[in-house]
């Protein structure tokens, strides 16, 4: 049913718009046929007080979790089991605000992180805080091995540090967020790759708190 | 019905939910202006199209799935207007549509609160009828009336095997 993603079809005189979201994370195809897109939104458009929400637009983005005998699953639903989970175990990730699927069409609202930097620039803002936020870090991530799920594409990226709220660690872009044992090490291994903003002496540090998280 | 080959449970599904609307417009008999929120891909709007709708308002909370409705209009003017509004506080005037059409939204809402908000917004908006899916359940109905709509007619998706129902609802006179 979908046509093709046409992001400049409405004029203005046709659309009158009282906001005009903002373009996060322009189109990806997947297989030449299914898209996504990202819109930052007002979060009063969608009756929340957050100043912002993420709006992810998927249509035919599928994956074939185990869990399902390979049956193909919407992206943005794994996405959704994947932050009800990390919620209920108390790992810091953002709020659902709304979650629908319209045939091969999924739409996942989640809410804004206010006041918030990726974790390389966290760390580089205050350096008094830097012990706090690598500890923070590795709490998280270890809370979440430990339950037996690893997040899939760890990078300074998709931690984002709160300076404001005692360096609060919210991991994000769980999409590719999914339980099995067998993945931490590699799960880990790619964090410790992407995460060259720790020094030495810092990740034995990280690795440290890691360990002591993972043993809960 | 679909066709066959190709064929998915989501089409049946699909296809039901069409039939359901078609019906809700017949009873609602009257055409004039009709919002369509939201409209998501614009999958409903060749069931509007065929009951006669003639002019059309399809808007939209979400940015992502207007521009993928935009590419599905079925002719120039149809739907008339295509908007982006939020659904709790749309862009229209008091009283300035016949018939609104609020399918699979109004269940995903989480609490009572914002469903009742989103309710007096539609009673706001509409002069008429409102079909507006949702899961059967006492709290929903009674949800409804206080909103300012009396039940009119209550359809099911599929008989004791699922809850989703579209109600066609009728502003309080």
């Amino acid at each position: 049913m979908a046509g093709p993603l046409n992001l400049a079809a409405l004029s203005p005189e046709e659309a009158p718009l009282s906001r005009q979201p903002h373009l996060m994370k322009p189109l990806q195809t997947k297989d030449g046929v299914g898209f996504s897109v990202i819109h930052r939104d007002q979060g009063r458009a969608w009756n929340v007080n957050d100043e912002h929400v993420f709006v992810k637009t998927q249509y035919r983005y599928f994956c074939h979790p185990l869990s399902r005998l390979g049956l193909r699953m919407p992206m943005l639903r794994r996405e959704l089991i994947a932050l009800r989970k990390c919620h209920r175990i108390g790992i810091d990730v953002p709020r659902v605000v709304l979650y629908r699927e319209l045939g091969d069409m999924t739409e996942l609202v989640i809410s804004g992180i206010s006041a918030s930097y990726p974790l390389d620039e966290a760390l580089d803002l205050s350096a008094a805080n830097r012990n706090l936020i690598i500890e923070n870090a590795a709490r998280a991530i270890g809370s979440l091995h430990r339950h037996g799920w690893t997040h899939g594409a760890l990078g300074n990226e998709h931690i984002l540090v709160q300076p404001e709220q005692q360096c609060r660690v919210n991991l994000i872009d769980l999409e590719k967020a999914r339980p099995g044992r067998w993945r931490i090490k590699k799960d880990l291994a790619r964090f410790l790759r992407n995460s060259s903003c720790f020094s030495q002496t810092e990740t034995k540090h990280f690795l440290d708190c890691y360990l002591l998280a993972l043993a809960g | 019905m679909p066709k066959l080959r190709g064929f998915k449970t989501a089409d049946l599904v699909s296809w039901r939910k069409r039939q359901l609307l078609g019906r809700a417009l017949a009873d609602g008999g009257d055409f004039g202006k009709t919002l369509d929120l939201p409209c998501g891909d614009g999958r409903y709007w060749s069931v509007f199209r065929d009951m006669g709708v003639a002019s059309l308002v399809a808007a939209e909370v979400s940015k992502g799935m207007l521009d993928v409705a935009s590419g599905n209009r079925l002719a120039s003017n149809f739907p008339e207007t295509l908007m982006l509004t939020s659904a709790f506080d749309v862009d229209l005037e008091d009283s300035s549509v016949d018939f609104a059409a609020c399918i699979d939204f109004y269940q995903h809402l989480k609490g009572a609160e914002e469903q009742e908000k989103l309710l007096f917004e539609f009673a706001r908006v509409c002069r008429g009828y409102l079909a507006l899916s949702a899961s059967m359940g006492g709290s929903t109905e009674r949800q409804f009336t206080q909103s300012g709509f009396n039940i009119e007619r209550v359809y099911d998706l599929w008989p004791v095997l699922s809850t989703w129902r579209l109600y066609l609802l009728r502003k309080h006179l």
